[in-house]
């Protein structure tokens, strides 16, 4: 559905940020993002969401296509109406207005009010939690009820792809695991979920396919399954091996250059 | 008491005036975080075509009152569309400074077009209409002021709590990525702040005009006596700019009426004085103003 061709970005027309990034989100599925601070991840969310000015980025490469069509150069506006929607790092909620209030500005693009009904129905089924909650303000929830509230806020354009930015940022251990049951449940009703995260054991566990993003390139894609298997996310990502803690994923290039390199004198 | 009664109506009716012109910063102010120096100047240019659509025209006050909105208005949006667009995402102090420049340059284009001699104000009123009431004498003109303000204030008030972009406007001031993530057309919210800045903003200068008879290049400056009031009421709220202008309208005329009975040391320009007192006295208690949030941006 989603697919971004060599994708390159630089800030202030200098500084790269994303350096051909090509990756694929296909209908309800569950993509997972990784890879360690500055790699480029939420520049690749911003490629997508239209974001990129706000930060005075700009696409400089390769094109991004939903459906087949074109949206590299539309506004956030239209972007949204398309039916992507991002839950930007942080929550970044509107402190001070009220959960509905919060939703309903989620909603703003949405011209039909039956549609808005039923977002809101299915946000409330979603998140019991908010509806107990409903007209207090944004500001006075918990972590774990903020980041809930955001991605309810975010649902209530009904996108086809949600975009998550670090959902788990912050929040106690059963709060990352009750994140990671409501990301499989949005994708059981069929919304697909570009999630990027820090927390890689949580996203590959949701996720059907990975991409590894180092210094603005994608230096890995596989199965999630795979991901969790392989030898060096194992051990860069979750911690699973003592002493080394300083290991790039380079070499991983590297080997696979070399890997390249062996083929091309074999044949 | 009687003259009592009659000090605290016309406090009152200066207090909506002064409410009227620091709305216009206020709405500004929160949705771009932006102090617009360049209000004053948006509501000399609309008394000016008001005046002169009156004097010169020969229309109605009823059709020159909103040839004036809509002159102002236009310059509002003109300005965003030309300006504020493309400083979305830069510190709120470059455009701060743009306004400075679009001030000077509107005074100017008042200058040039209609020269720097005193006209007089468009008035749908003559000076003594009004009724008595228990010995106050309630002037139509400060009926009308004290009466639109109300209905405005309500109108801003569903405008902000009910609807889609009053919502809109709310969102992108607490938050303009998350607002712009959302699908919220920040272009559009700007363009609506300065186009409702500006028509409130003239409506207060017009309802001045009309008080003072008469009106010079000069007349601005009026908006940075609505200064008190917005700081006072708290920069970023829309209920604190009519709640501070009503207190500093009522402080600056009851000193006026008193301030003869107090010794000759004091002098006759007390008036002018206490506004700016009251605003440093909260300012001290309540340095973000009495309805303002905490963390308004000090520039």
């Amino acid at each position: 559905m989603l697919v971004l061709q060599d994708v390159a970005v630089t800030y202030q027309n200098v500084i790269p940020a994303l350096r051909g990034v090509s990756l694929e989100i296909p209908d309800k599925v569950v993509v997972a993002l990784l890879g360690t601070n500055g790699a480029g991840k939420t520049t690749l969310l911003r490629a997508i969401s239209g974001l990129l000015p706000l930060h005075r980025g700009t696409l400089v490469g390769g094109h991004i296509l939903l459906a087949g069509e074109r949206i590299d150069r539309l506004s956030p506006t239209r972007i949204v109406q398309l039916g992507i929607a991002q839950v930007l790092e942080g929550r970044r909620l509107f402190e001070d207005l009220t959960v509905d209030e919060n939703l309903y500005a989620g909603a703003i693009t949405v011209r039909n009010p039956t549609a808005i009904r039923r977002a809101y129905d299915r946000v409330m089924s979603l998140f019991p939690v908010l509806a107990e909650r409903r007209s207090s303000r944004a500001g006075y929830l918990s972590g774990g009820e903020q980041q809930m509230l955001a991605i309810g806020r975010a649902l209530m354009a009904s996108p086809r792809l949600l975009l998550l930015d670090e959902p788990s940022l912050g929040l106690a251990p059963f709060m990352v695991q009750r994140i990671r049951s409501i990301i499989a449940e949005i994708n059981a009703e069929g919304t697909a979920v570009l999630l990027v995260e820090q927390n890689a054991q949580m996203a590959l566990s949701v996720a059907h396919y990975g991409y590894v993003l180092e210094t603005g390139r994608v230096v890995l894609a596989a199965p999630a399954a795979r991901l969790l298997q392989e030898e060096n996310i194992r051990q860069f990502y979750l911690g699973l091996r003592e002493g080394e803690r300083q290991l790039s994923l380079g070499h991983l290039r590297q080997r696979r250059r070399a890997g390249a390199a062996e083929r091309r004198w074999q044949s | 008491m009687a003259y009592f009664l009659q000090l605290v109506f016309a406090g009152v009716a200066q207090g909506c005036i002064y409410a009227l012109i620091g709305l216009g910063f206020s709405i500004i102010f929160k949705a771009s975080q932006v102090i617009n120096f360049a209000q004053g100047e948006l509501l000399l240019v609309g008394t000016y075509v008001v005046a002169s659509a009156v004097l010169n025209w020969h229309l109605p006050f009823l059709l020159a009152l909103p040839l004036g909105l809509l002159v102002t208005i236009l310059i509002g949006l003109l300005f965003e569309r030309l300006v504020l667009r493309r400083m979305i995402g830069r510190p709120p102090f470059t455009v701060l400074m743009i306004t400075i420049g679009l001030d000077i340059i509107l005074r100017t284009l008042v200058v040039v077009g209609w020269g720097s001699r005193t006209i007089p104000a468009a008035t749908p009123f003559t000076v003594t209409s009004g009724f008595n009431v228990a010995g106050v004498h309630l002037g139509s003109s400060d009926l009308w002021t004290i009466g639109v303000t109300i209905v405005l204030c309500a109108a801003l008030y569903y405008f902000f709590r009910r609807t889609r972009y009053g919502l809109a406007m709310r969102a992108t001031a607490l938050d303009q990525e998350a607002a712009l993530a959302m699908g919220i057309d920040v272009r559009t919210v700007y363009a609506l702040a300065w186009g409702l800045a500006a028509a409130i903003t003239t409506l207060g200068g017009v309802l001045l005009a009309i008080d003072s008879l008469a009106i010079d290049p000069n007349f601005g400056n009026a908006a940075l006596v609505a200064f008190p009031a917005i700081i006072l009421g708290g920069l970023d709220s829309v209920s604190g700019a009519v709640v501070g202008g009503v207190i500093i309208g009522l402080t600056s005329v009851l000193t006026a009426g008193y301030e003869s009975r107090l010794p000759a040391v004091v002098g006759t320009g007390l008036h002018e004085v206490t506004p700016y007192l009251i605003m440093i006295l909260i300012l001290l208690i309540r340095p973000y103003g009495l309805f303002g949030s905490r963390k308004v941006e000090r520039v």
